[in-house]
């Protein structure tokens, strides 16, 4: 069974294609934006899916330019049915709600499709179903999820005492991280032996809540 | 040297924010309608300065075309320091750049009223996640292809074989079909690789 997961415009025509190529839908869930021609393209899609009986979960966003909180929140949702067969169709809701839903298939290695304009076809994205965090070793992403709760004056030594490793190897770790963009390092004002290690902006999408 | 590579539509604001809140030394824009006014501007605002400006077209309606096009782009100057705004032009470009960024690990931003740094794993390819037998198996495949001659040009053993393929699915790099035998397909990016390996 499969469960469909879309932003919608304020049309439901890019949605439906994904929908009728596919046996066995499940479920759809739906990203809408919260004006007037976001709620009349959900009420449409609403009444296609009620005629077939097909269950249909709403998110109406309360922020529809908000990349990074959009993103997260998708993630989160399709972290719920994880193991489950899912897929996305990014085509439809305002360009940052797509990137915002494609970013979130990135990160958790969805299959993403979209639907041609031209052609009314559904086209599947070139991704591969890897989660993103998956391209760091397992010393790598708890080193970063280390520092992200340690928060401010975050050293190598309390990393390496909190994840129960050796100073040497998070150092390694640390420069490696440091050069990928993921961290940054900051000398302390007052003492200039002292690094401080603070997580780049980016970094909270990639290793989540 | 500093490129900024950026995706255009029509939207100058949103190339703007990005030209003013990411360094660059050369701006390369992507857009599926070069002929706008809009460029006459920028290359006289970019003049100023005497930073080059050079413009490439690509067709937004075929995806992977724009794909192709923005993976031979960062190719071309894959010496220099590169950064990617992928928020201007038409949904399917912006996507192509996104997932293109990703794919070659290129540090990307998303230029609206403010910037987003995306988390892009600086020069993390997803090339990388292709091991050397899988690399053999794509080589050998054309599209829709018959499972069992694969093996025999791969000259891999009947169970690694089968692990490889159940791999190479999980990962969307390919899919099977059973039909009386067994056939594999590429899906995009399956293919893309292929081309390129």
């Amino acid at each position: 069974m499969v469960t469909i997961f879309a932003t919608l415009g304020w049309e439901p025509k890019s949605v439906i294609p994904s929908l009728k190529i596919r046996d066995n839908v499940e479920r759809m869930v739906v990203y809408y934006s919260p004006d007037v021609r976001g709620e009349k393209a959900y009420q449409k899609l609403w009444e296609y899916c009620s005629s077939i009986n097909l269950a249909l979960k709403p998110v109406k966003l309360k922020d529809q330019f908000d990349l990074i909180k959009i993103a997260n929140k998708i993630r989160n949702d399709i972290k719920v049915y994880a193991g489950k067969e899912i897929i996305f169709n990014i085509t439809g809701g305002t360009k940052v709600m797509s990137s915002a839903a494609l970013l979130a298939c990135i990160m958790e290695g969805v299959p993403a499709v979209y639907c041609n304009e031209k052609t009314g076809r559904e086209e599947s994205l070139p991704l591969m179903q890897i989660k993103y965090e998956d391209f760091l070793s397992t010393q790598q992403k708890s080193i970063l999820r280390i520092i992200k709760e340690l928060g401010e004056n975050c050293t190598a030594v309390r990393v390496a005492e909190k994840a129960n490793l050796r100073k040497p190897t998070v150092s390694h770790h640390v420069k490696e991280l440091e050069k990928r963009g993921l961290i940054i390092i900051e000398t302390s004002k007052e003492d200039s032996r002292k690094k401080y290690l603070k997580l780049a902006e980016s970094v909270t999408l990639l290793i989540g809540d | 040297m500093k490129i900024l590579i950026t995706t255009f539509g029509r939207d100058e604001a949103k190339l703007n924010v990005a030209r003013r809140d990411i360094g660059y030394e050369k701006l390369i824009i992507i857009t599926d309608d070069p002929e706008i006014d809009a460029f006459k501007k920028i290359r006289e605002m970019e003049s100023i300065t005497g930073t080059e400006v050079e413009i490439i077209k690509v067709d937004s309606y075929d995806f992977m075309g724009c794909f192709n096009k923005i993976g031979e782009t960062i190719e071309k100057y894959k010496n220099h320091d590169l950064r990617f705004n992928t928020s201007g032009g038409p949904k399917t470009l912006s996507a192509a750049a996104l997932l293109m960024c990703f794919n070659k690990g290129i540090p990307a931003y998303h230029s609206e009223e403010k910037t987003y740094k995306l988390p892009v794993i600086k020069g993390m390819s997803f090339e990388e996640k292709i091991n050397r037998d899988e690399r053999k198996i794509l080589r050998n495949i054309k599209k829709d292809c018959d499972a069992e001659k694969i093996k025999k040009k791969t000259g891999l053993s009947g169970r690694k074989f089968d692990i490889l393929l159940m791999e190479m699915s999980r990962k969307g790099i390919a899919k099977m079909d059973y039909n009386g035998k067994t056939r594999i397909a590429l899906t995009p990016i399956g293919e893309y690789f292929r081309k390129k390996i």
